[in-house]
C-alpha cells in the first residue's frame, strides 16, 4: 500500500498540486496550521496569491517562536513575503523584509534584486534601472535582471523599447520561449504581423504540442490575410482542434472563418478546398458545444453559421 | 611446524603478560635495555629510529630460528597472535596520526578556500552562453520542422547554415583556434596548479612525515580475522608474511585516514568541503569534454540534411477524423 501512495505523490499533476494549494490556503487562513507548507507549495508552483501570501507569510513572521523554528528557511520567508507585499503595494512590509534580509546577507545579489525591485514598485523608474544595471555590472548574464529591464520598459509604457531589449535578449538567451512569447505578443500590440509570425513559428518550434501557440499564429496569420495565409491559418486552426479534442471553441471558430474568408477571395472560383468537410464538421461541433453550455445562445450562432453558408 | 609452534608456545614471556613490549624472542636485545621501544616485530633492526624506514623480512634473517629449530621457516602462525600492543603505541602512534590527519584535513580546507577567494565565480563567456542556446534552437528546429510552414523552414535554414555569415557556420581557422585558446587558456592552467597544490603538496608532506616517523609499527589490530589479500591494504611497510592480516601498519593507518576521514570531514566543515580527493581526481581527468564548435558543426550537418515535411495538411484530416469522434458522442 505505501508504495502506490508514494508514487501519486510524486506523479501529482498540476492541477492535483493547484487544489492542493487552495485547499492549504483555506486551512492557512482560518488558521487550521499547515501555513509553512502552503508557503512552500506557492513558492514551488510560482503560484501569484499575493494577498494570501501577505497575510499567512507575515503572521508566520510576527510569530516569533514559529520564525525561529524555521531556522535559515525563514530567509527565504522574508524574501517571499517581501515579494507579495511588493505585489500588493504594502511597500512598508516589503521594506522591512528587505531591511532584515540585507543586514543579514550584505553584499548579496538576491537582496539586490529585492531592492531593485522595490524602487519599481515605487514607480521610481531611473533609481531601479540604476540599481538592476549595477547587478549587471557583476554578473552580466543574470536573466532574471535582464527580463525585469524589459519589464520596466513595459511597465512605462514605451513598447518599441520593449522589441529592442527583447532583441537584445534573445539574441544571447534564444532558446527562452517566455521572452518568444513575450515578444510576439508585444509585435501583435504594435500590429508588427509578420515579426509576430515568426515569434509564434519559434514558439511552435519549442513546444509544439502547445494548442495555444498554434491557435496564436493561426491568428496572426488570420489577421494578415491573403488567400495563402488563409489557407495556412486554417490548418493551424485545425491542428489545435487535433491538440485539443475538438474542445477549443476558438480553433473551431477559427476554422469556420477562415473558411468564410477563404470562400470570399476565391469566390467560389478556386474549389479544390471542396473536398475538405472540416468547416462543417467544426459548425456542427459549435453547435453541439452551445447547445450544452449556452442554450440561450444558440439563434445567435446558428444565424451566424448561415452567413458564413456553413450550415 | 608443530614443533617450532611447541617451543613458541613454551616460550616464558607468556607467563609475563603485563609486560608491555612485544616480546619477540627470550634472545632478543629489546628486553633487556632500558629505552622502552614499542613493538618492532624484526627482531634484529637496529634500535635506532631512522633504520626502522626499511622492515627487512623476518626470513632474512635467520639466525634467531636457526638455533632453535631446523626448519627453514620456523615463525609458525601462533606468533602472531603472541603480539602485545603497547599502550605506548596507541598514545604516540594511532591517536597522534589520526588526530594530525584531522588537523591537516581542515587546515587543507582552509587554504583551499584561500585560494579559491580571489575569483570567485568567473563569469561564463559570451560567446558560449550564446553557442549553447544556439545549440538549443537548432535543434529544436532539427527535431519541430515539420510543424512550421516550408517558407519559414527555408528561411531559418539558410539563416542558420548559409556559409557566409550563418549562425551555426564555424570557419575552420577559427575552429582550431578555439581549440588551442582552450588548451593555453592561463587561467584553466594556474586554477588546476592550485587545485593539485592545495591537494598534492600536504600529501606528500604528510606521507613524507609518517614514513619518518612511525614506519613499521605496528599500529592497532582489528578485532575480527581477514583474508590474506587484505595485507597489502593493512600492513603497507611491514613486509611480514608472518604477521596476522589483523595487524594494521602505521602506514596503513595514515592511507586508511586520508581516504576514510571524509565522513568526518563532512561532518566538520559542511557538506560541500573541499577536501574530496576522490571527486577532485575525476575532475581533473574530464574539464576538457565540451567542445562548442564541434558541437555547433555537428548541429549543422544535421540541419542540412534533413527534409522539411510539413505534416500541418495531415492535421486537417486528424482535426476531421476528432471532430467526427467527438459528434458521434
Amino acid at each position: 500500500m505505501a508504495a502506490p501512495a508514494g508514487a501519486t505523490v510524486v506523479a501529482a499533476t498540476p492541477a492535483a498540486e493547484e487544489a492542493r494549494l487552495l485547499r492549504l490556503e483555506e486551512q492557512a487562513e482560518h488558521g487550521g496550521g499547515g501555513a509553512w507548507d502552503y508557503l512552500c507549495l506557492a513558492r514551488r508552483l510560482r503560484a501569484r496569491r499575493p494577498a494570501h501570501v501577505l497575510r499567512i507569510g507575515l503572521a508566520l513572521l510576527n510569530n516569533a517562536s514559529a520564525r525561529s523554528g524555521l531556522a535559515s528557511e525563514q530567509w527565504t520567508l522574508y524574501e517571499q513575503v517581501a515579494v507579495a507585499a511588493m505585489d500588493c503595494q504594502r511597500l512598508d512590509v516589503a521594506k522591512d523584509c528587505i531591511g532584515v534580509l540585507s543586514k543579514q546577507f550584505p553584499g548579496s545579489t538576491r537582496v539586490a534584486r529585492l531592492e531593485a525591485l522595490l524602487f519599481e514598485a515605487k514607480g521610481e523608474w531611473a533609481e531601479a534601472e540604476r540599481a538592476y544595471a549595477q547587478i549587471l555590472e557583476s554578473n552580466p548574464f543574470d536573466q532574471i535582471v535582464h527580463k525585469r529591464k524589459i519589464a520596466i520598459a513595459k511597465a512605462q509604457g514605451d513598447m518599441s523599447l520593449v522589441v529592442d531589449y527583447l532583441n537584445k535578449y534573445l539574441e544571447l538567451f534564444m532558446a527562452d520561449h517566455d521572452a518568444w512569447r513575450e515578444l510576439a505578443e508585444t509585435y501583435v500590440s504594435l500590429q508588427m504581423y509578420k515579426q509576430a509570425a515568426f515569434c509564434y513559428e519559434e514558439l511552435i518550434l519549442a513546444q509544439p504540442t502547445i494548442p495555444l501557440y498554434h491557435i496564436a499564429y493561426a491568428e496572426v496569420l488570420y489577421t494578415m490575410g491573403g488567400l495563402e495565409n488563409l489557407q495556412t491559418a486554417k490548418k493551424y486552426y485545425a491542428s489545435a482542434i487535433q491538440l485539443t479534442g475538438g474542445k477549443n471553441t476558438r480553433a473551431l471558430f477559427g476554422v469556420c472563418l477562415c473558411t468564410s474568408a477563404i470562400n470570399q477571395l476565391t469566390k467560389g472560383r478556386n474549389k479544390e478546398e471542396e473536398g475538405s468537410e472540416l468547416q462543417s464538421l467544426a459548425a456542427e461541433a459549435l453547435l453541439k458545444d452551445y447547445k450544452q453550455r449556452a442554450p440561450s445562445k444558440v439563434p445567435l450562432i446558428s444565424g451566424m453559421l448561415k452567413n458564413m453558408k456553413l450550415s | 611446524m608443530g614443533s617450532a609452534s611447541a617451543k613458541w608456545a613454551s616460550t616464558p614471556h607468556r607467563t609475563r603478560p603485563n609486560i608491555p613490549q612485544v616480546v619477540q624472542s627470550e634472545d632478543s636485545s629489546y628486553q633487556s635495555s632500558s629505552r622502552r621501544r614499542p613493538i618492532d616485530p624484526r627482531p634484529h633492526a637496529a634500535p635506532t629510529p631512522a633504520s626502522s624506514l626499511r622492515s627487512a623480512p623476518l626470513r632474512s634473517t635467520p639466525p634467531v630460528a636457526g638455533r632453535r629449530t631446523a626448519s627453514a621457516y620456523p615463525f609458525p602462525a601462533a606468533m602472531a597472535e603472541e603480539l602485545v600492543l603497547d599502550t605506548a603505541i596507541r598514545d604516540w602512534v594511532l591517536i597522534p596520526l589520526s588526530v594530525v590527519m584531522v588537523l591537516i584535513g581542515v587546515l587543507r580546507y582552509f587554504v583551499s578556500k584561500l585560494m579559491r577567494s580571489p575569483a570567485p565565480s568567473t563569469s561564463p563567456d559570451p560567446k558560449h552562453v550564446k553557442e549553447g542556446q544556439l545549440v538549443i534552437r537548432a535543434r529544436n528546429l532539427r527535431t519541430n520542422a515539420q510543424f512550421i510552414p516550408a517558407k519559414a523552414f527555408k528561411a531559418r535554414k539558410v539563416y542558420y547554415t548559409n556559409e557566409e555569415n550563418g549562425l551555426l557556420h564555424v570557419p575552420k581557422e577559427e575552429a582550431q583556434k578555439a581549440q588551442a585558446a582552450m588548451f593555453s587558456d592561463p587561467n584553466m592552467a594556474m586554477d588546476m596548479m592550485k587545485k593539485n597544490l592545495s591537494m598534492i603538496v600536504p600529501q606528500t608532506l604528510t606521507f613524507a612525515w609518517v614514513n619518518f616517523f612511525f614506519s613499521g609499527f605496528v599500529a592497532a589490530k582489528i578485532p575480527f580475522p581477514l583474508t590474506q589479500r587484505f595485507r597489502g591494504m593493512l600492513q603497507n611497510g611491514i613486509d611480514l608474511s608472518t604477521v596476522d592480516v589483523s595487524y594494521v601498519s602505521s602506514r596503513s593507518w595514515y592511507f586508511l585516514n586520508l581516504f576514510g576521514l571524509r565522513g568526518l570531514f563532512s561532518l566538520i566543515l559542511g557538506e560541500e568541503n573541499a577536501t574530496d580527493d576522490a571527486q577532485k581526481m575525476m575532475q581533473m581527468g574530464g574539464g576538457f569534454g565540451f567542445n562548442p564548435a564541434m558541437s555547433l558543426g555537428a548541429e549543422k550537418d544535421s540541419l542540412d540534411i534533413i527534409q522539411h515535411d510539413w505534416a500541418l495538411p495531415k492535421m486537417e484530416r486528424h482535426a476531421e477524423d476528432v471532430l467526427k469522434k467527438l459528434l458521434k458522442k
